[in-house]
């Protein structure tokens, strides 16, 4: 469907964020996924190691909540490797699991409203693990990020996501609009809109921040 | 912003090329959206040079974009997923637990018996036609017998395996040493994988001893070396 060779994910390593990405082509990916459905587990950690990292940021960003985050890549991963037999293979693997994944996290949805809190924002951001640095800088990055977040938060849930997948993980515009079956055109509108609006919201918060720390001065 | 109607540079000659009517924010979605080509890029630098305000708009959408695609600090879920998996009685995946590993054993072990008896009974079946070890021979110079001249008359009109003949230390399996009228099949078996020879309305096979790989090899009296002549 798509021939080129695209990033899938990367290798998750704790607290250090994303480092190894991981290349492969569709032929791999396919013999990766019968080694899997085969029952071997090592090709099936494989899976888990090459996707998870990619999906754990895109969860993260639509749900805002780690833990969210967290509970549906887990309940994604089981629920597609049970049934691995069922895989098309026409369609990529990523596809499928994202896919699943959304369904889960529309059903916790109305548990979990997004919240893009600041104090959260930096708990998983991995601040901990970045160089020192001047505090300046440092004061700066996370002002940045949290205005990405506040930014996300201004978005309906299809414009989010239409931007994750485009901005986040990279997938062509062609591809999103299969996968949530919609036409190219209408994909670009939300995309075109959702940034306009995101930037919009962003220098909005720069402003207020700006202002906040006028008062401090 | 500028909503004038481009054109493109002129192509060598008089001709100009117009192209669809495109303001400057299309032009900036269209290279955030990736598609932007070598003409539409041209058409922006142009364009954001004459206007602060579009220049702006690329700056703030590429800091967005590089923030969307910074990467997320990720927990390493892959051993919780396997044992979650492992767990599941569903699960293509799961441990082989004692009990099934017995079962398992025990399966295979009847499947080899199952086989086992299985050959003994094509071997005893195949054994008439085929002669098993041949635990006594007896070099055919020194028993020459019905049989030997039954064999000779026989293979006397196949040039190649006459060639081979005199060259062959001929031994007779005692067992089938019998008397054959001529016209009855003869097998000559050459052993170790070697090239079997089998001829219309008789079937010859050469057989010789692990050191006589190229054809057959004149016995000098030793336990190896020499062929074994089998008549069926």
């Amino acid at each position: 469907m798509y021939g080129e060779r695209v990033i899938l994910g990367a290798t998750a390593r704790p607290g250090r964020g994303i480092s190894v990405s991981e290349r492969m082509t569709r032929q791999e990916e396919q013999a990766l996924v019968r080694l899997a459905a085969s029952g071997d587990r090592q090709a099936t950690a494989k899976l888990i190691a090459v996707h998870q990292a990619s999906l754990y940021a895109f969860m993260l960003r639509m749900s805002g909540r780690p833990d969210v985050a967290e509970d549906i890549v887990q309940d994604a991963f089981v629920r597609v490797l049970k049934n691995l037999d069922r895989f098309d293979p026409r369609f990529r693997f990523s596809t499928w699991l994202f896919t699943i994944a959304k369904r889960l996290y529309m059903n916790v949805q109305q548990k979990y409203k997004p919240v893009f809190d600041t104090e959260i924002v930096r708990s998983w951001q991995g601040d901990d693990d970045q160089p020192a640095g001047p505090a300046m800088q440092q004061e700066t990055r996370r002002n940045a990020r949290s205005a990405i977040e506040y930014g996300l938060d201004e978005l309906n849930e299809k414009q989010r996501e239409i931007v994750l997948l485009f901005h986040q993980q990279q997938w062509p515009i062609a591809r999103i609009a299969e996968h949530l079956e919609m036409p190219e055109g209408t994909v670009k509108s939300h995309l075109h809109r959702a940034r306009h609006r995101m930037r919009r919201a962003i220098s909005a918060h720069r402003k207020h921040g700006q202002a906040v720390a006028e008062v401090w001065r | 912003m500028n909503r004038s109607r481009p054109t493109r540079p002129s192509d060598g000659g008089d001709r100009e090329f117009e192209v669809a009517v495109t303001s400057d924010a299309d032009l900036i979605e269209q290279f955030f959206d990736r598609e932007a080509g070598e003409l539409e890029l041209g058409e922006l630098i142009q364009r954001v040079a004459k206007s602060p305000q579009a220049w702006r708009r690329i700056a703030e959408t590429q800091d967005l974009v590089d923030q969307l695609a910074e990467p997320v600090s990720s927990p390493d879920l892959t051993e919780s997923i396997l044992r979650r998996l492992e767990r599941d009685p569903e699960s293509l995946l799961q441990p082989v637990s004692e009990p099934q590993r017995w079962l398992r054993f025990r399966s295979m072990a009847a499947a080899s018996i199952l086989l086992a008896l299985m050959v003994g009974i094509w071997m005893q079946s195949w054994s008439p036609q085929h002669p098993g070890a041949i635990t006594s021979t007896q070099p055919i110079s020194d028993s020459i017998d019905q049989d030997v001249e039954a064999i000779r008359s026989l293979t006397s009109e196949i040039p190649t395996l006459l060639d081979l003949l005199p060259r062959a230390d001929l031994r007779v399996a005692p067992s089938l040493r019998r008397a054959r009228p001529i016209g009855d099949p003869v097998q000559l078996y050459q052993r170790w994988d070697e090239p079997r020879w089998r001829l219309p309305g008789i079937q010859i096979e050469i057989q010789t001893l692990p050191d006589g790989v190229d054809g057959l090899q004149p016995d000098h009296g030793g336990d190896q070396g020499g062929a074994d002549l089998h008549l069926t």
